[in-house]
Parts: C-alpha cells; structure tokens; sequence
C-alpha cells in the first residue's frame, strides 16, 4: 500500500446533474513526476481539489503516503506533508511577502499558536523566512505587498511557499499558465530542478512543458482517464490524439 | 566634521529606523501626556464625554479584529457590549460582586458567547454573516428584554451603585483615569495579539481561506479565535460604559450600537489599527458638538455615513496616509527638478526581475 505517494482510487465527483470526476483513478508512486493533461472541463483541477482535500469526493478513495484520507479536511492533509498552488494565484495579496513566508513556515512547528509576540520574532521564522526569499530570488521584494509584484514573480512565490513547508508530496495547477515565454521558461526549469525526494503532479496546458517535466503522463477527457503512460507513449495515443483533435482525427 | 558624516549606506538607515522610533515614541508621550491631562482642562461633563470616548474607542478596536483584520461583517456585537453590561448590573446589585471579579466575568461570557457566534456563523460570509451576526444579537437582546426577573426587562437595572470602586476612582476625573487605564492595557494586549502570528493568520483567512487551508491552518477555529478575542473586549467596554452610567437596560444591546461600531471602524479607517477607535472619538465628538447647534443629530450621522462611503473608503487614516504619501511625492519631485527618476520607479517591481533573474 504504502508504494504510492498520493492515490485516488475511483474517484467520482458529482455537482448536481454533473460529473466532473468518473471513476478517475490515479497512482503516483513517490519520486514520480506526474503531468495530468486534457482538454479544458476534462476535471483536472476538480481532481487536484479532491486529492487536497477542498473538495470531498462522492465516491472513492485519496491515500496519501500510504494513509487513508478521504475524510481528512485540507489542513491536516497539508500536515501529512501535501502542498499544492493553485490556478489562479492565490496568496495573502495584502501582506508583505516576508509576512507570507513567515505565516507559512509558523504552520509548520508551534509558532502559530503564539498570540503575545509579533509574527517576525517568534523563534527563527524571521531568519528563515529571509533564506527562502533567497534561494528563489525575492528578497529584494520582501518587504513589498504580494499584490504589487509582478504576475511571474508571485507563481514563483506560491511555489516557494509550496517548497517551504518541505513537502513530500507537490501538486502544480497549471504553473506556467498566464506567464510570458520567458517566466514560464525559468518556472520550468525550477520545477526541474526540485529534488527527487518530492512526488510532483502537475496540471499542465502546455504539452511541450508537460511532456519535458514528466515522467509519466495521463490524459483526462469528460472527468474519465483515457490514457495513461510515458510522454512517448501518450503522444502517440489515438484517443489522446481524438481527444486533442476532436472529429478532424477521425477523418 | 565631513569625513564623520561620511557613513556608510547602512549606518543611515539605521539612522533614519530610529529617528522613526523616535517619532512614534514621542508621538505616543505626547498623547499619553495629553490624555492624562485632558480632566485638568474640562468641566464634568466633557470629562464624561472624554471617558466615553475612551470606552467606546476600545470597543471599536476589539470589534476590528473581527471586521478590519478578520474581514467578516459583524452586525450583532452589541450583544457582546451589552453583556459586559448587565454583568455588572446583575452581579453587582444582586451578589455586590468586587471589580476585578465582575470585570473577569464580563470577559468569560463575552468570550464565550462571542466563540458561539463564531461557530455559527462558520458557513456564512458577507451579507449572510451579516444578517446572521444581527438575527443572533436580537435573540440576545430579546433574552434580556424577556428574563425580567434577572435584567428588569424594559426598565433595565437602573441606580447601579460604585462602592465597590476605591473612592478614589468612583466618579468623574478619577473614574476617567481609570477608564484611561483600563483602554490603554486592552489597547496594547489587542495590539499585541494582532501583531503575532495567531493574528496574523487571522488576517491571512481574510485575505484567502483556500490558501491558509492548504498551508495547514485551521481556518473556521481562527474565525473562532477572532470573534472570542473580539468579544472579551467588546463586554469590557460595556462593563466600563455601565459602571460609568449607572445603570443598563436593553438601550446597551439595541442594534444601533452595532451600526455604530461599525460606522467608526469604516470612518477611523479599517485597515489601520488604531482607525476605529479614532473613528469612534470623531462621531462621539461630533454629536456633541452637533447638539449643542441642533437636535437633529441623526440626521447630521446620516449626511456623514453618506461622505464617508463617498469620499473616505479606507477611513480617515487611509486619506491621511494617502495625503501624506502624495505631498511627500510632490515635496521630493519639486526639491530635485529634473533630477533623477521619482523614488518608486527605482525600485519597480516590474523593472527589477530581469536583473534577478539573469
């Protein structure tokens, strides 16, 4: 049981008259770099919310590292070590960078039960807070409200708060999406370069990134998985391609 | 001289870090200076009106931690001012309870009753929390108007008596300085709180309950957290506005007060500590002055709430950073004519990532 990282075994998510996810299974084994491609509506990001935990799935199951948590609320999964960013930007746009850090890094130990001192000199969260702004390039910005950066730097910024709580498990919605050429270039090869130890699952548009980043590949269609293999594989896939293509593969 | 002066770069900031803590330091001697005083220069009444601004003043910054840094809508935290009222109207009259212990008892069911309100208000936002927050204090308000036996029920508890205060502080200048001390701990304990990292993940719900979720946060119990801290301090207020009046009736939970409350968290400034409980010293203030010209006071509130929401969104203390930011621009730009490029484009965080980057 305990070989996969994240697992969602016949997952169905119901909204009223429709089914966003049906019967989606997925196991990513730890270490694997999973893309999950498809055309828009196909329950990508429904999938990411189940396996996170914002959603509850109608029926099926999410293991993480080998744990039943198909009950457990989002906060104690990102407690067991899951982490994810999400498709539009989502950070606490009103606060300081260093304060984004900060709070991320606070969950992590005891330091958000402090309600005495201020936020910067509870322990070391300061200090290190500052050494992850670092090692992704946004000191110079720390003191800045995450709203005033520019769209590039602030989903590199939900990626190094991603990072920063030393995830096992990382879950990537779309992370080049709305970026210029040149962002979404340094954003790809700064998930390259994230350490093996981290199973990565990312929802990608971008087939090129997709198939670059990934070590296997599945491709979802009408909340249903159609296909599932290497990059090479699933490129030449017939229904990936019908998929793609619609009726013109038919013809 | 000159080759003293020539520091480095960072021995001037620093020097400029404490010039600014030396302003705030002194800003904060002046007006505890000035507000010490303030008996010495008015007569019984402004004294009375002076610790009613006080009084009310904490009771808008306790009621923004919920509203400004928590960013829910409470319309029903008269119930927790009122509670801190009949507290002392209840236990004092009935059990002469002592200061410190109906002052703790306060705290305890203003708490309590807070962190109820906040767990059922847990799957409602904005309009909906709202009406919720009000349906709830109504229902409080209600228990006090029924339970007749315990409250007085329309009448209230009226002649409310003060000897279990040291005479020293009983009545008028002496029970101003009181109040003053009483506000300036809660003040500062809020201050504390909203600074730390419990407060400040507060903040971070109402910024984005998705993301704090999924960083590991709880976020319905730091909503819970927000209302209790928010209503300990809010029934504080109401044991102060009670031991100061004399009396309580179902007047100290009406609804109006929460309207109130919220008029001078949104006029001081929201987003500013300190906002709200210069809010409520304005409109305090203004009545006053008001009455004595014209009886039609509410309707001098109303024009107010209109220019408010027309002209001061971020309250007054927004327009006052605003106005300082813009003059302190215009100065620069006038002091060095076509010199370099203005101070924000230097540091433009859309200029600077090529630079990182590369």
């Amino acid at each position: 049981m305990t070989e996969y990282a994240i697992a969602g075994e016949n997952l169905t998510m119901q909204f009223g008259a429709f089914r966003a996810n049906d019967d989606v299974t997925l196991k990513v084994p730890a270490g694997e770099r999973r893309a999950l491609i498809g055309p828009n509506g196909a329950g990508k990001s429904t999938l990411f919310n189940l396996l996170a935990g914002q959603l509850r799935p109608t029926e099926g199951t999410v293991s993480l590292l080998g744990r039943n948590v198909t009950r457990l609320p989002a906060h104690r999964r990102a407690r067991l070590g899951l982490a994810r960013t999400f498709q539009l930007t989502d950070l606490l746009d009103e606060l300081s960078v260093r304060q984004n850090v900060e709070l991320t890094l606070a969950a992590q130990t005891g330091a958000h039960r402090v309600f005495w001192r201020p936020l910067g000199s509870v322990g070391r969260l300061a200090a290190q807070a500052m050494e992850v702004l670092e090692e992704w390039d946004l000191a110079a910005f720390a003191d800045r409200a995450v709203r005033e950066l520019a769209y590039g730097q602030q989903r590199v910024l939900e990626i190094a708060l991603a990072m920063s709580r030393e995830p096992q498990v990382l879950l990537l919605d779309e992370p080049t999406a709305g970026l210029s050429p040149a962002d979404a270039h340094r954003l790809t090869s700064l998930v390259a370069a994230l350490p093996r130890t981290i199973t990565v699952v990312m929802i990608e548009h971008d087939m090129e990134v997709a198939f670059t980043l990934s070590d296997q590949v599945s491709v979802l269609q009408q909340g249903r998985v159609i296909a599932e293999g290497t990059p090479d594989e699933v490129s030449t896939d017939n229904r990936v391609l019908e998929a793609y293509l619609g009726e013109a593969a038919d013809a | 001289m000159s080759v003293a002066e020539k520091k480095p770069a960072g021995a001037a900031k620093d020097r400029v870090l404490s010039r600014r803590g030396i302003t705030v330091t002194g800003g904060f001697a002046v007006a505890a200076v000035l507000l010490v005083l303030v008996p010495s220069f008015t007569d019984s009444f402004y004294t009375f009106v002076a610790t009613r601004m006080l009084l009310l003043g904490l009771f808008a910054t306790a009621y923004n931690t919920v509203f400004g840094f928590g960013g829910m809508s409470s319309l029903g935290h008269a119930a927790f001012f009122g509670i801190g009222g009949y507290t002392v109207g209840i236990a004092v009259t009935r059990w002469d309870w002592p200061p410190l212990v109906v002052l703790a008892a306060a705290v305890v069911l203003g708490a309590a009753v807070a962190a109820v309100f906040g767990v059922m208000c847990l799957r409602v936002r904005g309009i909906y929390l709202l009406l919720l927050t009000l349906a709830l204090a109504q229902a409080i308000a209600g228990l006090a108007f029924y339970q007749t036996e315990w409250t007085g029920g329309d009448n209230g508890i009226p002649n409310i008596p003060r000897d279990g205060l040291p005479s020293s502080v009983r009545e008028g200048d002496g029970y101003y300085m009181l109040t003053l001390v009483v506000v300036a701990v809660c003040v500062a304990l809020l201050w504390m709180y909203q600074r730390s990292p419990l407060g400040m993940s507060v903040v971070g719900v109402r910024e984005s309950e998705a993301r704090m979720s999924a960083t590991g946060y709880r976020t319905g119990r730091l909503r819970v957290v927000a209302f209790t801290v928010s209503g300990a301090f809010s029934a504080v207020a109401g044991v102060l506005e009670v031991y100061l009046q004399g009396s309580v009736s179902t007047a100290n939970m009406s609804w109006l007060i929460s309207a109130d409350v919220l008029v001078f968290a949104i006029l001081g400034g929201a987003r500013h500590f300190l906002g709200p409980f210069l809010g409520a010293v304005l409109v305090t203030g203004l009545e006053v002055w008001v009455s004595t010209y014209t009886d039609r006071w509410t309707t001098v509130l109303g024009i107010v709430y209109i220019a408010t929401a027309l002209f001061l969104a971020d309250g007054v203390l927004g327009r006052a950073g605003w106005a300082v930011r813009t003059t302190k621009s215009w100065w620069e730009k006038k002091s060095s004519p076509g010199g370099a490029a203005p101070p924000g484009a230097a540091a433009d965080p859309a200029g600077v990532p090529a630079e990182v980057r590369a």
